[in-house]
């Protein structure tokens, strides 16, 4: 559902677009809050387009990012509120829904917010061990067993010495 | 980078719908997660996660200029392994990594600083020197100095200066250098007199604070924020008692004594001095406002001082070895011996070597007969013998033993 706005025509200040997920959901977005992304502000640029169909963002991940963009687009927030939001919007997310909306800042270029995930993750993997990363992310180990050993014989001091720490 | 971005994009567009798993994600994204892994042990975890992190974890996407806290480094006068002992203040754990080359563990020959790719370690890769990289030594009984750059086909030996120098440092371009009577001495090395040393600055005297039965160290630091620093650290029977900053302007020969290092900590001992800036994250780990200082091996004069309120305290490790600080962590830059009590010739004949071929990794790796790095180990063999295992000679091992690996290998069986 898409709600109209009530002031009519669009002035050029106000301007607003339509932004479809993947799964059919029509999200309104200001054309201020849109053009943070890079991938966005092309395809306004290049036509009058107000309908953006997004083929591989799905429901949840976009109303994340259109929440972002809105935040980041507010005159009104100081730098230091934007940031606080920052870090309140990636923490307590799940791994999955971290990978979706990393994926989904590539595909809209959100450069700022790809860094804030990318920081998140990384500081998620401090100080864990190659298996805990592996488990949690679950990502199988695609090394063979000879690459492996000899992955663990150069960089033996990374690999030994840690506690496996369960969050 | 928005250029990147569209690249992964255009890329990413065929395959869609494979973004299953973590280990498929597009190499630019795994990328951006690999820059901000800051610790080098994490990293090198995340490389060794699969192969599409390794690939995206490369040497060059370690972002040495993330604020990282320095290492402590072991001296351990029983190790005779090759491993160098590093203590992780995030952590409070000690790594034990198998280098090339064996531990610090003399006492004569003071200072190595070497900032080094911590990638070096384990043999990964050959520290890339450029040639603004600068050697500089305090050498002789009278404490003077002198430097060699890659390619000098020897020591260069500045002027004969009447004082004799506490601590050097290399600072834009220029050699900076302070004496026991706490002048401060600027040498322009890449300059037409490399070897002409000017008075840039003269504490006026600090009577106060000197006794017969204490001993004065000057450290030169220069802070995070660009600002030259003088450390000045006082000892009485052999504990130090007493540290004070001063913050000095060469443009126009004024000091003003710093109260504090808001944000700040200072690592001064037998290495080069050093100035991080402690952040948020780090606070905890470092302190603020606080100097963390060491002596030499066997020295039981070391710990932390806090400058606000003059107090100490020990530093949270095991007393079992000595510590160094070894920043390890930072960029390549410049490098500084401090070598009381030796002669020029003595060290100078087995570094000149080095450096008359050239740090550059092509040429080292590359272009450097075998036959001279022989010649180079037998030299540093030499000193081996003589006085045991050298902080100095670590690093010009460590540089050697990457290339060299097996060469130096056999070699250090020998000793």
């Amino acid at each position: 559902m898409v709600t109209t706005d009530e002031k009519g025509p669009l002035t050029a200040k106000k301007k607003s677009v339509i932004i479809r997920s993947c799964d059919g959901d029509e999200f309104l977005v200001s054309e201020s809050a849109a053009v943070l992304s890079t991938s966005l502000k092309k395809i306004l640029e290049e036509k009058e387009d107000r309908l953006i169909h997004l083929s591989d963002i799905d429901n949840k991940t976009l109303a994340m990012v259109i929440a972002y963009l809105s935040t980041h687009a507010d005159d009104g927030l100081s730098d230091d509120l934007k940031r606080s939001f920052d870090q309140e919007f990636v923490s307590g997310k799940e791994f999955d829904v971290l990978k979706y909306l990393v994926l989904a800042t590539d595909t809209l270029q959100v450069t700022c917010l790809c860094y804030t995930v990318a920081k998140k993750m990384a500081d998620i993997m401090k100080n864990k061990l190659v298996e805990w990363v592996r488990r949690e992310f679950d990502i199988q180990n695609d090394y063979t067993p000879e690459a492996e050993a000899e992955i663990r014989r150069l960089d033996a001091w990374a690999w030994d010495d840690r506690q496996l720490e369960d969050d | 980078m928005p250029s990147s971005f569209t690249h992964q994009r255009k890329k990413r567009k065929s395959d869609t719908k494979t973004h299953s798993n973590w280990r498929d994600l597009p190499l630019g994204l795994l990328a951006d997660i690999a820059k901000r892994v800051s610790s080098i042990h994490d990293y090198l975890s995340f490389r060794g996660v699969c192969t599409s992190w390794r690939s995206a974890a490369t040497f060059d996407n370690f972002d040495k200029a993330l604020p990282r806290v320095p290492w402590l480094m072991y001296a351990e006068e029983k190790n005779v392994k090759r491993v160098a002992n590093f203590f992780d203040l995030t952590n409070n754990k000690t790594y034990n990594i198998t280098t090339n080359f064996p531990p610090p563990h003399d006492k004569k020959l003071l200072i190595v600083v070497w900032r080094m790719d911590p990638l070096c370690f384990g043999g990964h890769r050959t520290p890339t020197m450029k040639g603004d990289l600068v050697v500089m030594v305090i050498w002789g009984k009278n404490n003077q100095l002198g430097f060699s750059r890659p390619g000098d086909s020897s020591w260069s030996v500045m002027d004969t200066w009447d004082g004799s120098f506490s601590d050097i440092i290399y600072r834009n371009g220029r050699l900076y250098a302070v004496d026991f009577s706490r002048k401060v001495v600027e040498c322009d090395i890449h300059g037409p007199n490399p070897s002409q040393i000017v008075q840039v600055f003269s504490f006026p005297n600090l009577d106060y604070l000197y006794s017969s039965a204490s001993s004065t160290v000057f450290y030169l630091v220069e802070s995070s924020s660009g600002e030259l620093l003088i450390v000045h650290r006082q000892i009485f029977n052999s504990k130090t008692i007493w540290f004070e900053v001063f913050e000095i302007d060469l443009k126009n020969g004024s000091h003003k004594r710093s109260h504090g290092l808001p944000n700040k900590a200072v690592f001064v001992g037998c290495n080069s001095s050093l100035c991080v800036e402690v952040c948020d994250w780090d606070r905890n780990v470092v302190k603020p406002n606080c100097i963390y200082f060491t002596g030499r091996v066997k020295d039981s004069d070391r710990g932390v001082c806090c400058l606000l309120d003059m107090s100490f305290e020990g530093l949270p490790v095991s007393d079992e070895g000595v510590v160094l600080w070894d920043n390890s962590c930072l960029q390549v830059s410049s490098s500084c011996f401090r070598c009381v009590g030796w002669t020029l010739d003595f060290i100078g004949t087995t570094l000149t070597k080095a450096f008359s071929h050239g740090f550059e990794e092509e040429a080292f790796g590359a272009s450097l007969p075998n036959a001279c790095i022989g010649e180079m180990v037998k030299q540093l063999n030499k000193i081996f013998r003589l006085c045991g295992s050298l902080a100095l000679i670590d690093t010009l091992l460590a540089i050697v033993a990457n290339v060299r690996g097996t060469a130096i290998a056999s070699f250090n069986c020998e000793l």
